[in-house]
């Protein structure tokens, strides 16, 4: 009895072990996701393997605010799937250690077809001498607000909206329905960028923070101004919340309450269909820029979707011919319905906008004229960013709590990325 | 070749095991003697621990005492910086925030579960038919409180929005406090959610009030005294090496709290919440600072060890230790 | 219940207004532990019944327990997964694997290192058993970032060998608890046997191992449980892979603040994860209860 316990425990081991190995993998996909984007990009893979036999795609998957820890341990260990999705803020410190592979060899010789993807989209991938990223899908800064509520009000939010119109709008808005406005809540980082961009300036360089401790206060004193006025909803009243599903903007059981409704929400444009899924009944969204003292300068699109090959990936052809897959079938884009922004390829683009649901033209249509309403993305963030931006949620709850003074915050802030980045 | 290798190799072992059959046979002897030995056996069987103890323990130990000296973010090799990681410590704002949140919560938590924990053992000493039902309804948040289904669970019960503020609706007493998000609160959600879990403190107070003999009671009783004095002038001293051994147990588990943290509040509001090791987590995995992240291990190691033998040192003060005979 | 004991008792008083009196104070004494103890339960029995509500009416009817139509698609739909290729069969599967060989690893390594602590004679044993406590003062936390970066070293991220292989070299707690049971057991036995011929493992198979089956038993369910709630060992360990998912992960995948949430199979799937260990609370209470009130220590 005793032997076949142990027999039952080894066999347990092994299996276990085996599980860890796999023989039949040739390719690994890794994204950061929820379970709606999980369920299409599985779906999008299982088409790939069908088309590629003896091809099989592992997945390795993580939300946001995992996926870049996982990928931080993976890579010293070699473990890093072949196709990783890149984000922007984190493309200048994976190329920096080693962990991407330039892609222009393989769109010279067709590996990854670019003739139908926009010359500006392709740069957007650019670090140095190469491209390590391509962009499988396109978003914008976007504020969307809920266009039900301004109509009734009789309001109405420009496109290209200044900050000062912004603040007006919004104490007006406070005034007639005491609902109330969400400045810079969902990530202050993104916000705080558009802020500095108008001035010209940009706030992680790679040796430094860019401008002055003096760009950074006007930031700071929109929330202390928002909150000492009342128009502005409390951090208070967003912690602990769910992400799309209970902003303030859209969550149910907050429109009861107008202090703890806003009328809008700073995010970027695909999330629209995510924001408009929650919504109750009879709630139309719409979206316009985030304000801005400039906006035509502040406002930028940057991927939503970038796709990079990792240095260790074994299998840099099949990798190539997934990204390749991505970008110039349209199936995968019939299943993701620009989930993931807008789609790159023009050619794509106009065959499948048509029939996709309004809310996706809406997007694209933004997106499109956002194209003649904006400046390039900033260089990607250097190294230690993660750390800063960290802080700068810190430092903007710290003012809105009235704990900290918007000149102190800017003083404080500026200094501490300074640290971080020297 | 290579058979015939092995068939040499074979051939020549055979030889020499033919040769040496005499010597070899008395070896295996002494050796099974050896083996046999109950002292040998003894040591083998502590075997396991030492390994482990070595290679689980005390080698990422030494890595990291290592590491604590350079400039490590996992994806390039650590470059040596000596002391910087320990003196950056000094003038880390952030640290001294999240040693004062983790100090409120362990200072506050423990003693508060302790707490709890005595009185509802005492309430439930009397043995009645209900008490077995009332034991498992007490202990069941102990066996489910770390689970992440709870953690998801209690973020959701605290949220603005969310069913303590919707309880309160129904008795009138609702403001919508965010309780998540007013830093005098947030960290008392959690403190609250270790309380709740006082299930396994409460048996172990229950099981040491039962071995207190009873002719301890009717002789106080004899003399006159009352509940409250019987209390404490008998239950509570005989209580204390219970007390300590929990109190220095939990207290450590305390300053070391991540989980529920890290799912409940995220660190926030305004780093309220931000316990050591969230910290520590945030800087090792999140920033790529993994060799400062091995400097606040080590700093936190050499605290704990301080706390503790102070612990030991008040023992002798407040700490009855005569047993029960 | 309770009432009828406490008639007996007051009778003996002798007295019809002591019984009146005794009886009501009781009743409120049973009163209150009732009520704080539905207090202390309420947060998991509003989770079960959210559970079989519909999604959008879990926070609009929160202050009511009871849904007003149940619902039971949640299982059905929170049992279909995270999205990807797994369901939560995969994810209940791993939990369970890696408990299991952990817990089993754990239990057999500790009794051997036990049974020499209780029974061996050899210089050192004291401080080796020192060593032993020592380790229970130092948490799993501390040794977070080292164990990682050793690991790490081994090649061993992601996977579970991180997780299971320490369990095989002993639990302190589990040394602690079964060293104890084992000291109770009398020496009387092992002198019988000695003399029958039994070598010190024999005496250990045939003897000890036998008699000291509740302390495995109790020190194998707290390791199953713990291991069934490890969160942060997977999170750092098992990294992103859904084959390899244990439930923990996967329900973190519902809770991930950038994700939106389906609430209803969220807590349809929570509360399927409260099963295995309400399940053991239920059968093997005693065993529980016995190894901390015998130990002395939090589990």
């Amino acid at each position: 009895m005793k032997k076949s316990f142990i027999l039952a425990t080894l066999l347990l081991v092994t299996g276990l072990l085996t599980a860890c190995g796999s023989d039949e993998t040739n390719l690994t996909f890794g994204w950061w996701g929820n379970p709606t984007r999980n369920e299409q990009t599985t779906a999008v893979l299982n088409l790939f393997m069908e088309e590629n036999e003896g091809v099989f795609v592992e997945e390795l998957q993580a939300g946001w605010g995992d996926y870049w820890p996982m990928l931080r341990t993976l890579a010293p260990a070699g473990d890093l799937p072949d196709v990783i999705q890149m984000d922007w803020s984190t493309l200048l410190e994976f190329r920096e250690n080693d962990l991407l592979v330039d892609l222009t060899p393989m769109f010279n010789d067709g590996r990854i077809r670019t003739a139908n993807i926009p010359q500006t989209v392709i740069e957007g991938g650019r670090v140095g001498g190469g491209i390590y990223a391509i962009s499988a899908g396109m978003n914008v800064t976007a504020m969307v607000y809920n266009t039900t509520l301004l109509t009734e009000l009789g309001l109405s939010a420009p496109r290209n909206i200044t900050l000062q119109q912004f603040i007006d709008l919004s104490r007006e808005i406070y005034a007639l329905s005491g609902v109330r406005t969400n400045w810079a809540f969902n990530d202050p980082a993104n916000q705080m960028e558009i802020h500095l961009r108008a001035q010209g300036v940009v706030m992680l360089e790679s040796n430094g923070m860019g401008g002055s401790p003096a760009n950074y206060e006007e930031f700071f004193e929109v929330i202390a101004l928002g909150i000492a006025e009342g128009w502005h909803i409390r951090s208070e009243d967003m912690a602990g919340r769910d992400g799309t599903a209970q902003d303030p903007l859209v969550y149910p059981p907050n429109m009861d309450n107008p202090n703890l409704r806003t009328w809008n929400t700073p995010v970027w444009s695909n999330m629209i269909v995510a924001l408009a899924d929650n919504a109750p009944a009879g709630v139309e969204l719409a979206m316009t820029t985030y304000p801005s003292t400039n906006p035509l300068v502040s406002n930028f699109g940057r991927a939503s979707m970038f796709l990079s090959i990792t240095t260790q990936s074994d299998n840099v052809d099949e990798a190539a011919a997934l990204i390749d897959f991505w970008l110039n079938d349209e199936r995968p884009h019939r299943i993701m319905m620009a989930e993931r922004g807008v789609i790159p390829n023009t050619q794509i683009a106009e065959i499948i906008y048509p029939s996709l649901p309004v809310l996706n033209q809406v997007q694209s249509e933004f997106v499109s004229w956002m194209g003649d309403n904006s400046t390039p993305v900033n260089p990607p963030r250097p190294e230690g960013s993660a750390e800063i931006i960290d802080e700068l949620v810190r430092i903007t709850e710290l003012v809105a709590l009235e704990q900290l003074s918007p000149q102190q915050a800017a003083l404080d802030f500026f200094n501490f990325g300074n640290n971080v980045l020297n | 070749m290579l058979a015939l290798y092995f068939h040499r190799k074979g051939d020549v072992f055979l030889e020499k095991a033919i040769l040496s059959e005499k010597t070899a046979v008395s070896f295996s002897d002494k050796f099974r003697k050896f083996i046999m030995n109950e002292t040998t056996g003894a040591v083998l069987f502590a075997m396991p621990f030492l390994l482990g103890f070595l290679l689980f323990t005390i080698v990422p130990m030494g890595m990291s005492l290592y590491y604590s000296f350079t400039d490590f973010n996992i994806l390039r090799a650590p470059t040596f910086v000596g002391l910087d990681n320990y003196v950056r410590m000094l003038t880390d704002e952030r640290l001294f925030s999240s040693m004062r949140a983790t100090f409120y919560f362990a200072f506050t938590s423990v003693p508060l579960r302790l707490l709890v924990a005595l009185l509802v053992a005492l309430m439930l000493l009397k043995s009645t038919k209900m008490t077995g039902v009332y034991r498992a309804m007490y202990y069941l948040p102990s066996i489910l409180g770390a689970s992440v289904a709870v953690a998801v669970l209690w973020r959701q019960m605290f949220f603005v929005t969310g069913t303590v503020n919707r309880l309160l609706d129904v008795i009138g007493l609702n403001r919508d406090f965010a309780w998540l998000g007013d830093t005098r609160t947030a960290i008392w959600t959690l403190i609250l959610l270790a309380a709740w879990q006082f299930g396994s403190a409460m048996l172990i107070f229950l099981s040491s009030l039962k071995q207190i003999p009873e002719t301890y009671y009717e002789a106080a009783r004899i003399d006159g005294a009352g509940k409250l004095r019987i209390f404490f002038k008998i239950t509570l001293p005989l209580l204390t090496p219970t007390i300590f051994f929990n109190l220095v147990m939990q207290m450590i588990n305390g300053f070391l709290a991540f989980t529920q943290a890290f799912l409940v509040t995220q660190g926030g509001p305004a780093d309220t919440t931000n316990f050591f090791s969230l910290y520590m987590f945030n800087h090792a995995f999140a920033w790529g600072n993994a060799g400062y992240a091995a400097a606040l291990a080590w700093m936190m190691l050499i605290m704990l060890g301080t706390f503790t033998g102070i612990l030991f040192l008040t023992k002798r003060f407040w700490v009855y230790e005569g047993g029960f005979s | 219940m309770g009432a009828t004991k406490t008639m007996g008792k007051a009778g003996k008083a002798g007295k019809i207004g002591t019984i009146r009196t005794m009886k009501i104070s009781e009743l409120i004494k049973h009163a209150v532990i009732l009520f704080f103890a539905f207090i202390m339960i309420y947060p998991l029995i509003w989770m079960l019944m959210s559970a079989f509500k519909e999604s959008s009416t879990i926070f609009p009817t929160a202050a009511y327990l009871i849904p007003e139509t149940w619902d039971f698609t949640n299982f059905a739909t929170g049992w279909q997964g995270i999205g990807g290729r797994f369901t939560f069969a995969t994810f209940f599967r791993n939990s369970f694997m890696y408990a299991s060989l952990a817990s089993i690893g754990a239990v057999f390594s500790s009794s051997l290192i036990a049974y020499s602590f209780s029974r061996g004679k050899y210089r050192g044993k004291k401080i080796l058993f020192a060593l032993t406590m020592a380790t229970l003062l130092l948490p799993a936390q501390i040794l977070m970032v080292p164990q990682y970066l050793w690991f790490h070293q081994l090649g061993w991220i992601g996977s579970y060998l991180p997780l299971i292989v320490p369990a095989y070299f002993g639990g302190a707690f589990f040394i602690f608890l079964i060293t104890n049971f084992m000291n109770s057991i009398p020496t009387e036995l092992d002198e019988a046997a000695k003399i029958d011929g039994a070598s010190f493992y024999g005496i250990y198979v045939r003897i000890i191992l036998p008699l000291a089956v509740p302390a495995l038993i109790t020190s194998g369910l707290f390791s199953f449980i713990w291991r069934w709630d490890d969160f942060m060992g997977p999170l750092l360990y098992v990294q992103g892979q859904q084959r390899l998912f244990p439930v923990t992960l996967a329900l973190r995948f519902f809770a991930d603040p950038a994700a939106s949430t389906d609430w209803g199979a969220m807590f349809a799937m929570s509360t399927l994860s409260l099963v295995p260990a309400v399940a053991i609370f239920i059968f093997f209470q005693k065993y529980l209860v016995d190894g901390i009130s015998t130990t002395g220590l939090k589990g």
